[in-house]
C-alpha cells in the first residue's frame, strides 16, 4: 500500500535527500516523500492531496516565517480531523509554550517526535503504528478497496431524500474531508454494523 | 428490533463536587460567590455572621443573610434547584427599580456553600408572603451515598427536607443561608482578609444607584463592621493619573520628560471596547504609609471591574501577595527593565469596563482568567503600556532624587568651607578667641573631610550600581539569547546526528557513494556553523559589555576601514554618508560593530557579480530616532523573504558560504539596543539591497 509522508522543516534544506528523510525513504519502501522548507507550499501541498494517504511530519519552529507549527496544525485541522499529524521539534516538550502544548493534544491523530532523541527506527515505528491504524479505519479501508475494485468507484452509494446521490468516490472525499455528508454516512455504517452483530448475538 | 427507545442521561451523586467543591478554588472565592448573589438579588445590605468558627469550638455556623428580593417555593424547585439554571443569562439586569447588572450569571455559585459546610438552610420568603420557606441540604448525605459502593446512587435521587415557619411581617423580604457543619477554622486574620477582599467587590468609582453595604459580624474575634468602603485611602499615593474614552477615542498615557508630568493623550479606540482606568503609584515612603494605615489590605495590582462589579478572575483570595496570580501578566515581563519596572506590590489600579461596551471581554469558566482572544490580549497590552508610563515616572524621580542629593551634599560642603573660613576670620581677628575657637574649627574641618569622603563614596557607589545594572542587563539578555542558541546548536547537532546515524545503517554501499560524500562535506560544515555559533555565544561572556560613550561615526570609518584591502581586492566602491559626530551615552559599542560587520559582510557576498559594485551607509537623525542605512548594488533579498532572512540559519547567500547567522546577530544585537531592523525597498532602485536599522536616539 503506498501512502505519502510529507515533511515540513525550515531545515531540510536537501528535500529528500535529507539524511533524515532519505533513511526514512530506503526503509520504508511504500512511502512516498515530499519536503518542503516554507510552511505555506507544505500547507498547500496537503490540502490538494488530501484524498490520498499521507502522513504530514511538522516541525514545530520555522524561523522568519509568521506561520509556526500549531498554526499549520489549526489550518490542517480547518479542513480535516483525520489527517495524522506527526509534530517534531528540536526543543523538548518543557520548552515549548503551554498554549502551543495544549494546541496539540487537543487535536486527534496528532504524535509528538523528538527530534534530538529520536531515531530513524524510532521514526519508522511511529509510522508503521500509523499505517496499521488506517487498516481498521473506514475511509483507509473503503480507499483500498476501491483501487482494487476501480470498477466500484462511479457506483452510486448513497442516495438522500432529497435526491441528491454520491459514488463511493465521492463518498471517499466527503469522509477526508469529515464533510456533514462524510460524517453521517460514517456514524451510518457504524450503526448498521451495530444492528447486524446484535442481531446475530441475539440468535 | 423495536424503535423509538430512548436513554437519558444521569447523574452520579459524585457530581456535587464537581459543581461545587472541585470547581471553586477556595472558600473565600466561595463566600465571595454567596455575596455576589446578594448583589443579584437586589439586596442593599447583607450580614456575615460567623460563630464559633475558630479552633476547638463546636458548633460552628456561618450565616449570610441580604435583604433582596427572596425566592418563592417555584423559584427554589425550578431554578435554584436546577444545575446550571441562570436566570441571569436571560434577564442579565436585575429587578427595577435597582436595575443591577448581574455578577455572577454562570448559574453555579449557589454551590459554593458544599465548599464552605457540611449543611446548609436556607430561609427566604417573598415580599407579601406570609411564611419563611425553610429548605435544609445536607451535603454529607450526598458524600455518603458516594462511599456506598454497590447500587448507582444519583445526585438527582437525593431528596432534600422543605418547611414553612411564620413570617412576623409580611413585608419582609430576603435570603439568609445558613451553613453548619464549616468544614474550616476561620482564624481572626482569615475573616479580616474575607472583609478586605469584599472591600474590593465594588469598584470605588462607578456610582451605584442604590448602594451594597456588605456587614461582617465575627463576635469571639470582636470583629462587627462595614466591610465595603471607598477608596479614599489611595489619596496617599505618590502619583495617579485617569484615563477615559469617548465613542471613538480612548485615553492614554505617557511620561513627558521635559514636565516631568503624566501626559494624557487620546488615540482611537481599541478593539476591546473603550475602558476607564485609575491607576495609583505608591514609592516607597507612600508603601510604608499605606501599611501602617491599612494593616488589612495590600497593594495589589490591578483589578478590572465590570459595570462596578470586580470580575471574577480577580475575586480570589490569597494571603500571600507574593503568591498572588499575576493575571495580567504584570510581573511576568520577563526581565525587561527589571530595575526600574513597575511591579504589582507598587500599584493600584482600577480598570472599569462593561458588559455592552467590552463585549469580547469575557470570564472564562474556570474563572481564573478570561478568555484569551485577541482582545484580551489587546487589553493586557494596552494596560502594560500605561504602566510604562509609570516606569518613565519612576525612572524620573530616581534620577531627580539622586541629582538633589548630590547637590544637597556638595551644598553641606561648601556650606561647611565658609563657616571654617567665617570661623578662621573671626580668630584672627580677635586672638583671645583663638584659644576657645581651635577645638570648633578642628571638629568643622573633620565633618567638612568627612562630608567630601562622602561625597566621593556616594559617585563610587552610583558608579558601581550602574556596573552592576550594566552585568544584570547582559546576563539576562543572554539568558534570551541561550533559549534561540540552544534550538540553533541542537537543530544543527541534529543534522550531524541524521547523517552520522546514515551512516552508521548503510554504510558502506557502492551505489550510494555520492550521498556519502556529500554528506561527509555538509557535516565538515556544519560543524564550521556550529563553531559560529558558539563564537557568538561567547561574545557575551566577554568584560567589554559595559556602556559607554561612543562616538558612532567614529565607529563606522574604523569598521569601514578596516575592510579597506576587502573592498579593493574586490572591486567594491564604499559609500560613507555620516554626520561628522554622533555622541551616543551608554550604548555599546562591540553590538554597532557585530551589526556593521555582520551587513558588510553580506553586502561583499550579494556584490560578487554585480557590474557596478558599491556598498553605502548613511546615517542620519530623525528627532528621536537615529537611523543607519546600509545598501548594496547586489542581487537583492525577494520581496517576501524580506522577514525570513532575519530567522537563525536562513539564508540567500548559501552558495556563497552563508550560514544565516549574520543578520540574526544583526537582529539580536539591534533588538538588545532598544531598536528594530528591517528590509526596505533598495535605494539603488531595481537592484540591491538596503537594509534600515533604527535605534532611539536622545540629543
Amino acid at each position: 500500500m503506498r501512502y505519502k509522508l510529507v515533511f515540513i522543516d525550515d531545515n531540510m534544506k536537501d528535500g529528500t535527500n535529507d539524511a533524515f528523510v532519505r533513511a526514512i525513504g530506503k526503509k520504508l519502501s511504500d512511502a512516498e516523500l515530499a519536503v518542503f522548507m516554507d510552511p505555506e507550499e507544505g500547507l498547500r501541498f496537503i490540502m490538494d492531496n488530501l484524498n490520498s494517504q499521507m502522513i504530514a511530519f511538522i516541525d514545530c519552529k520555522f524561523d522568519g516565517f509568521a506561520k509556526q507549527g500549531t498554526d499549520l496544525l489549526k489550518e490542517i485541522r480547518k479542513q480535516t480531523s483525520l489527517l495524522y499529524i506527526v509534530m517534531m521539534s528540536a526543543n523538548n516538550l518543557k520548552q515549548i509554550e503551554g498554549i502551543d502544548i495544549s494546541a496539540m493534544i487537543n487535536e486527534d491523530f496528532i504524535w509528538f517526535y523528538d527530534r534530538n532523541n529520536g531515531s530513524v527506527d524510532g521514526a519508522c515505528a511511529l509510522i508503521q503504528r500509523i499505517t496499521q491504524y488506517w487498516s481498521s479505519r473506514f475511509d483507509c479501508v473503503l480507499e483500498r478497496w476501491l483501487v482494487r475494485h476501480p470498477e466500484d468507484k462511479d457506483k452510486i452509494a448513497f442516495r438522500q431524500v432529497s435526491g441528491e446521490s454520491y459514488t463511493w468516490g465521492q463518498i471517499l472525499t466527503e469522509l477526508r474531508l469529515q464533510t456533514k455528508i462524510g460524517r453521517l454516512f460514517e456514524q451510518m455504517i457504524n450503526q448498521f454494523y451495530i444492528y447486524q452483530l446484535n442481531g446475530k448475538a441475539d440468535e | 428490533m423495536p424503535e423509538n427507545q430512548t436513554l437519558k442521561w444521569r447523574f452520579d451523586v459524585s457530581t456535587f463536587r464537581l459543581i461545587g467543591r472541585d470547581l471553586i478554588t477556595d472558600r473565600i472565592t466561595a463566600l465571595f460567590e454567596l455575596v455576589k448573589n446578594c448583589y443579584d438579588a437586589n439586596a442593599q445590605k447583607v450580614s456575615v455572621v460567623f460563630e464559633r468558627v475558630g479552633a476547638g469550638e463546636e458548633n460552628p455556623v456561618i450565616t449570610i443573610e441580604d435583604d433582596g428580593y427572596g425566592m418563592s417555593f417555584s423559584d427554589i424547585r425550578d431554578k435554584w434547584m436546577v444545575i446550571g439554571t441562570s436566570s441571569k443569562k436571560a434577564n442579565p439586569i436585575s429587578p427595577e427599580p435597582f436595575n443591577r447588572r448581574c455578577v455572577g450569571e454562570k448559574g453555579i455559585g449557589r454551590f459554593a456553600v458544599d465548599k464552605l459546610g457540611d449543611k446548609v438552610c436556607i430561609v427566604t420568603k417573598k415580599r407579601g408572603e406570609a411564611e419563611w420557606l425553610n429548605v435544609e441540604i445536607d451535603w454529607s448525605d450526598y458524600q455518603n451515598k458516594e462511599n456506598d459502593f454497590g447500587e448507582i446512587s444519583l445526585f438527582t435521587d437525593i431528596e432534600n427536607k422543605y418547611y414553612y415557619t411564620a413570617a412576623s411581617d409580611p413585608n419582609d423580604a430576603g435570603t439568609k443561608l445558613i451553613i453548619t457543619g464549616v468544614r474550616d477554622i476561620w482564624t481572626k486574620s482569615d475573616i479580616k482578609r474575607f472583609m478586605s477582599e469584599v472591600a474590593k467587590i465594588v469598584s470605588p468609582y462607578t456610582a451605584l444607584n442604590y448602594p451594597f453595604d456588605v456587614f461582617v459580624k465575627a463576635g469571639q474575634y470582636d470583629i462587627n463592621q462595614k466591610a465595603t468602603r471607598d477608596f479614599a485611602d489611595v489619596n496617599i499615593a505618590t502619583m495617579s493619573f485617569s484615563l477615559g474614552f469617548d465613542e471613538l477615542t480612548q485615553e492614554t498615557a505617557s511620561f513627558d520628560e521635559e514636565n516631568g508630568m503624566i501626559r494624557i493623550t487620546s488615540i482611537p479606540q481599541k478593539s476591546f471596547g473603550g475602558i476607564r482606568m485609575r491607576l495609583f503609584y505608591f514609592d516607597d515612603a507612600a508603601r510604608k504609609k499605606y501599611r501602617r494605615e491599612f494593616p488589612n489590605n495590600q497593594i495589589d495590582g490591578i483589578k478590572i471591574y465590570r459595570d462596578g462589579i470586580i470580575t471574577t478572575p480577580f475575586a480570589e483570595n490569597e494571603e500571600d501577595a507574593d503568591k498572588k496570580r499575576d493575571i495580567l501578566g504584570i510581573d511576568k515581563r520577563l526581565w525587561q527593565d527589571i530595575f526600574s519596572r513597575v511591579s504589582t506590590r507598587e500599584i493600584i489600579g482600577i480598570v472599569d469596563i462593561t458588559r455592552d461596551g467590552n463585549p469580547e471581554i469575557i470570564d472564562a469558566t474556570n474563572r481564573q482568567d478570561f478568555v484569551d482572544n485577541q482582545e484580551y490580549q489587546d487589553l493586557k497590552e494596552f494596560i502594560i503600556l500605561q504602566l510604562s508610563a509609570v516606569q518613565d515616572y519612576k525612572v524620573y524621580s530616581r534620577n531627580k532624587r539622586r541629582k538633589e542629593n548630590n547637590t544637597t551634599l556638595e551644598n553641606a560642603g561648601d556650606s561647611i568651607q565658609s563657616f571654617i573660613s567665617t570661623i578662621e576670620n573671626i580668630s584672627e581677628q580677635n586672638p583671645e578667641l583663638k584659644q576657645h575657637l581651635s577645638p570648633a574649627i578642628e571638629q568643622a574641618k573633620k565633618t567638612g573631610a568627612a562630608v567630601k569622603q562622602a561625597i566621593t563614596e556616594q559617585k563610587q557607589t552610583q558608579e558601581e550600581f550602574i556596573r552592576k545594572e550594566n552585568i544584570y542587563l547582559s546576563i539576562m539578555s543572554m539568558q534570551e539569547y541561550a533559549i534561540h542558541i540552544t534550538h540553533a546548536v541542537r537543530t544543527t547537532l541534529n543534522k550531524i546526528r541524521d547523517k552520522v546515524e546514515y551512516f552508521n545503517l548503510f554504510f558502506p554501499d557502492p551505489a550510494e557513494e555520492e550521498i556519502f560524500s556529500k554528506y561527509a562535506h555538509d557535516m565538515y560544515n556544519e560543524f564550521k556553523t556550529l563553531n559560529k555559533v558558539i563564537d557568538y555565544m561567547l561574545s557575551y561572556s566577554q568584560a567589554n559589555l559595559l556602556l559607554e560613550e561612543v562616538d558612532l561615526s567614529l565607529v563606522v570609518q574604523e569598521v569601514f576601514a578596516s575592510y579597506a584591502s576587502v573592498f579593493s581586492d574586490n572591486g567594491i566602491s564604499p559609500d560613507l554618508q555620516i554626520p561628522e559626530k554622533i555622541i551616543l551615552k551608554s550604548t555599546n559599542k562591540v553590538f554597532f560593530r557585530d551589526i556593521l560587520n555582520n551587513l558588510i559582510d553580506n553586502s561583499v557576498k550579494a556584490v560578487k557579480n554585480a557590474s557596478e559594485k558599491i556598498i553605502k551607509c548613511s546615517v542620519t537623525i530623525d528627532q528621536d530616532k537615529l537611523q543607519i542605512d546600509l545598501s548594496d548594488t547586489g542581487y537583492g533579498i525577494p520581496v517576501e523573504k524580506r522577514n525570513w532572512v532575519f530567522g537563525i540559519y536562513n539564508t540567500t547567500t548559501e552558495s556563497d558560504g552563508g550560514a544565516g547567522i549574520g543578520l540574526y546577530i544583526v537582529k539580536t544585537r539591534v533588538e538588545s539596543l532598544k531598536g528594530n531592523v528591517k528590509i526596505i525597498d533598495s535605494e539603488f532602485g531595481d537592484i540591491g539591497t538596503t537594509i534600515r536599522v533604527e535605534l532611539p536616539f536622545k540629543r
